[in-house]
Formats: C-alpha cells, sequence, structure tokens
C-alpha cells in the first residue's frame, strides 16, 4: 500500500524570474511525477522533476587570493543542495597564489568528489606579496 | 584649461552606461565616452557575484560578473573608448553641455559633449531615512555595503547578523553571510509581504532555514562600541511598532536593505525636472529628460528587478542620442502627459513626444503600490478607454510592462492615465 502513496508538493520554480507556482502530484519507489500544474513553461516540468527528487543549486562565492582582493567564483556544475556546507567548507582552504584570468577553473577534489569552479573575475598578485 | 569635444557623454560605466555605448557604436555614432569613478567599469555588477542575470537578456544564467563582462568585452571589441577613476561633479548647459570631472592623474578636465546620457544608477536608503532609533555604534550597516565587503573585499562584517528588510539584496546576503560562516539569526520585514522576489526566498531564505519575520520591525538597538542587542516589535496596520509585543535579539550586526534611491544629484544641479516618486528624471518615450540632449536610462531613471531591463533601458536611450544628433527631434518636445492613478504608483515614460520613427509601441514600465488580484491595467484619456490587459496579480515588488500602439495614443485626446480596476 506505501507504496503507491501519492505525495502532494507546492514549489515556487526559481528557473527564471517569473516565480510560477509549481503544484505537483509525484510517486516514489519509483520516482515519478503523476500530475503538473501552475506552470507556465517546461522548463517548470524539469525544475520541479529536479527539486524533488534530487535537489541542486549552482553555487556561487568567493575564493581567497594573495592580492587585497578575493576572487569571485560560480560552480560550473549545479552541486547537490545537501553537498553545498562540504563544498563551501572545502573551497574555503584554497589560497589562489596565480594570476587568474575570467574562466580559469580551480577545482576543490576530495575524497573521491571533483567540483569544477570557475573564474568570474581577473586577479593580478601584486609583486613583493 | 583645455576641453576635449565629443558626441555622447556616459556619465557611469555600470550595465545602462555599457548598454547605450554598445548600441551607439553600433547606430554608427563615434566619439563617445564612458566616464566612471571606480578602477573598474561594470557598477554594481562587480559585488552581485551570484548568478540569475541575463536570463531575459542573453538567455543565459550569469553571474553579475560575468554579464558585465560580456558588455566590456562588446565596448572593447567595438572600441569605445572609457576614462575610470574620474568623477563628474557638474554639468553646465553652454554651447552642447560642458561636463567638468576630475581625477588623480589628470587634476580637473573639461568634456564639450553634443548629448549627454546619465546613467549613474542608484544608492542604498540608510537607517536614517527610515528613522531606527537608538545607539550609533559599530556594526550597523546597508546590504550594498555588505555586499562589497564580503564579495570584493573578503572581510565578514559579523558573526550574529539581523536583517531589516526583505529586499532582494538582503536576501541575498543573508545566503551568502550563511555561506561565509555567520549566523543570520533574523530577517525583518515591517509589511506583511516579501519586498523582494520568490525566487530569492526559496533559493536564499528557504534553502538555508533562515528565520524571516513579518509585520515587524527594529525598535531599539543597544551597544557601546558595537552592536549588542535590538528590540524588535511586532508593528500595527500603520506600521507603528506595538510595545506590548516587543522582544530582545542578540546581535553583533544589523544590515540595512530597505530599498533603493535613484542617485540624482548631478541631474538636480543642471536643472532636471524630477518625478517625486520614481525620484528619478521625468523622460518622455526615448529617455529624454526635460533638457533637449540630456537623456537618462537605468537605475538613475527608475529601479529596476532585472539588470536585463536596465541594459534595455541603455539601448533605448541610444536610439534616443542618434535621432536627437541627426536632427530628428519631435518638433512639439514633450507633448503628452501620462498620469498615475489609483493603485499604479508611478508610470514610465511621464511623457510622450511621438518622436518621428518606425516605432509601432510605446512600451510603459510601471508599478502597483500594493498588491492586487485579478485585475484589469486600464490606459484611458478623458473621453475613452485606449488600451485594457488583464493579469492575474500585481505585487509592488515586480516592475510590470506594458506596450500600447502608437496610433492610439497619437488619437487620444488630452492626458493619457493608468489605472487599475480589482475584479470581484
Amino acid at each position: 500500500m506505501k507504496k503507491n502513496k501519492i505525495f502532494k508538493k507546492e514549489l515556487i520554480c526559481i528557473v527564471c524570474p517569473l516565480g510560477c507556482l509549481l503544484k505537483v502530484e509525484y510517486q516514489r519507489q519509483p520516482n515519478k511525477i503523476i500530475k503538473i500544474s501552475g506552470n507556465k513553461c517546461k522548463r517548470g516540468i524539469k525544475y520541479a522533476e529536479k527539486e524533488i527528487f534530487s535537489p541542486s543549486r549552482v553555487l556561487t562565492t568567493t575564493v581567497r587570493t594573495l592580492s587585497n582582493r578575493v576572487l569571485p567564483v560560480r560552480s560550473v556544475n549545479e552541486i547537490p543542495k545537501h553537498k553545498i556546507k562540504y563544498i563551501i567548507e572545502e573551497l574555503s582552504r584554497i589560497i589562489i597564489k596565480r594570476d587568474i584570468k575570467f574562466g580559469d577553473i580551480i577545482s576543490v577534489n576530495r575524497k573521491g568528489l571533483k567540483i569544477e569552479f570557475m573564474a568570474t573575475d581577473n586577479i593580478k598578485l601584486e609583486k613583493n606579496v | 584649461m583645455n576641453e576635449i569635444r565629443i558626441n555622447v557623454a556616459i556619465i557611469g560605466g555600470g550595465p545602462a552606461g555599457l548598454a547605450a555605448a554598445a548600441k551607439l557604436k553600433k547606430l554608427g555614432i563615434d566619439k563617445i565616452l564612458i566616464i566612471d569613478r571606480e578602477e573598474k567599469l561594470g557598477g554594481i555588477l562587480k559585488q552581485c557575484i551570484h548568478n540569475g542575470f541575463g536570463l531575459q537578456y542573453f538567455k543565459e544564467d550569469l553571474t553579475g560578473p560575468e554579464y558585465a563582462y560580456k558588455f566590456i568585452n562588446k565596448i572593447e571589441e567595438l572600441g569605445v573608448e572609457y576614462i575610470i577613476n574620474t568623477s563628474v561633479i557638474d554639468i553646465k548647459k553652454g554651447h552642447g553641455y560642458e561636463i567638468y570631472s576630475i581625477n588623480e592623474t589628470h587634476g580637473l578636465i573639461k568634456y564639450r559633449a553634443r548629448t549627454v546620457i546619465l546613467a549613474m544608477g542608484c544608492r542604498e536608503r540608510s537607517r536614517g531615512a527610515i528613522l531606527i532609533p537608538g545607539a550609533r555604534c559599530g556594526g550597523i550597516m546597508s546590504a550594498g555595503s555588505a555586499q562589497r565587503l564580503v564579495n570584493i573585499m573578503g572581510y565578514l562584517p559579523g558573526k550574529k547578523i539581523v536583517i531589516l528588510g526583505s529586499g532582494d539584496i538582503g536576501m541575498i546576503m543573508a545566503r551568502r553571510f550563511t555561506l561565509e560562516g555567520a549566523e543570520v539569526i533574523a530577517v525583518l520585514e515591517i509589511l506583511d509581504y516579501l519586498s523582494g522576489s520568490k525566487r530569492n526566498y526559496v533559493q536564499c531564505i528557504e534553502d538555508f532555514k533562515i528565520p524571516i519575520y513579518f509585520n515587524q520591525t527594529i525598535y531599539q538597538i543597544y551597544g557601546h562600541n558595537r552592536v549588542k542587542s535590538i528590540d524588535i516589535a511586532q508593528v500595527d496596520k500603520n506600521q507603528n511598532p506595538i510595545k506590548v509585543l516587543e522582544r530582545k535579539l542578540n546581535c553583533d550586526t544589523i544590515i540595512f536593505s530597505v530599498g533603493l534611491i535613484p542617485e540624482n544629484e548631478l541631474s538636480r544641479s543642471i536643472g532636471l525636472q524630477i518625478d517625486p516618486v520614481t525620484q528619478g528624471p521625468i523622460v518622455d518615450e526615448y529617455l529624454e529628460t526635460s533638457i533637449p540632449g540630456i537623456f537618462s536610462c537605468g537605475n538613475v531613471l527608475q529601479v529596476s528587478d532585472l539588470v536585463d531591463y536596465v541594459s534595455k533601458e541603455g539601448e533605448k536611450a541610444a536610439e534616443g542620442v542618434m535621432l536627437f544628433l541627426n536632427g530628428n527631434m519631435p518638433e512639439k518636445h514633450w507633448g503628452k502627459k501620462v498620469l498615475a492613478e489609483g493603485n499604479i504608483k508611478y508610470v514610465l515614460p511621464q511623457r510622450i513626444s511621438f518622436w518621428p520613427n518606425k516605432d509601432k509601441f510605446v512600451e510603459f514600465s510601471f508599478r502597483s503600490k500594493h498588491p492586487a488580484k485579478n485585475i484589469t491595467i486600464r490606459v484611458y484619456d478623458k473621453s475613452k478607454i485606449i488600451y485594457e490587459n488583464n493579469m492575474t496579480k500585481i505585487v509592488p515588488g515586480e516592475m510590470e510592462k506594458l506596450k500600447v500602439k502608437k496610433e492610439l495614443l497619437l488619437k487620444s485626446q488630452g492626458d493619457i492615465n493608468f489605472s487599475i480596476y480589482e475584479k470581484e
């Protein structure tokens, strides 16, 4: 009986600034969306599926450098929500010791987990630092 | 003093100024100069390191610096000139416009420009502006200042943080503080609804389980050198604190995210007419201000929710400048008034001059005073309804756009009114 239980959930779609209110009915084991309403475009369906079964986010943050500025970065891919805290802690251990150009990749490698971040600014280290 | 002659002076190298410059160059206008007071172009985008920019304009999900980078690349490719670390201190009307600016290397520089685009952006409303009483100690700052400290300088302003106001920057900073290891103990909103977007509520507040309280405000701030605690109180309908419902919160930092105000000191000094509601210049459909040849775009004109709108506005002003330089300015400058009525807070443009061009539509942007559901936006003159549009909802936090046929507006008599009708 438990297997066929239908769950109901209301979500606000965050794909674009419209912020549609999605009404979703879904099943677990196997994970399946049964019914969805309120979405103004197809991206809403994809978002609901992802948000319910494996929520993830693009992570934007900064990394320390040897200059007097920090380097803004974004994750190249979306990161599972439950791993964000762990990854941000790993990232806080990194200090950039070279010049960075926009688009350069900085990766976090730990315990078989590899997350790539892209630099979204140029950083030039001052001489004698 | 030598003077440098140019066609267009763009004051401010943020998203509006950059978009205007790129568009002007593409339209074949040369001798354009962007003047910016910071060390890098890009304006506020430089410190908005989060994603969500450019979904409309580029159909891509970009961070602030990435969005700026695209435009900076564009103007570098097109060969638009710019000068940084330079502040414009005065604009005077003379033969064209005299622009006085200063920087460290050249001292005073005088430009003589045929047209000016004002793109100076906005500033944050301060604690003083909303009259929050209490100690004037360390640890109190605006959300934008905190954003600069965290995202550019790499400093965390505090450990236990309270944010007043649920604006977008406030919510985004709540997430940033949490990610950087501080504890956001409360976000307080005096209204009974969110002033920022729902999208930011989901990914900043809900995702990180940050407590948010509505109808509440800061009643008193305590502390000597540094904030120690605050009293917060429930407010009544008139937004006055109810003293009985007061409680204490211990915190070391208070962040204000209570709205943005266009920065129009320069505009006022030239004598432009300012709209008391938008606090930006009054403009027509090509964003020309009350002084012919001076245009305005971006957050200095009206505070937008999306940078995409700002870029579009910059391009609109560029088109206006081109028409002006080609001598296509309408004979009857500033023909019709556009007025906001009822639940409409403001409408922009506030004037229509009917510039001679091929455009079939005039695009209006507007905001409501308070939230409403199942409404009709009605555009009318003194005798008839010109245009109607149904909407399921409207909230003050989201700017709405409406396109109306130019020929309908041309035929109208007298002023044009905008109003909201609520259906039962």
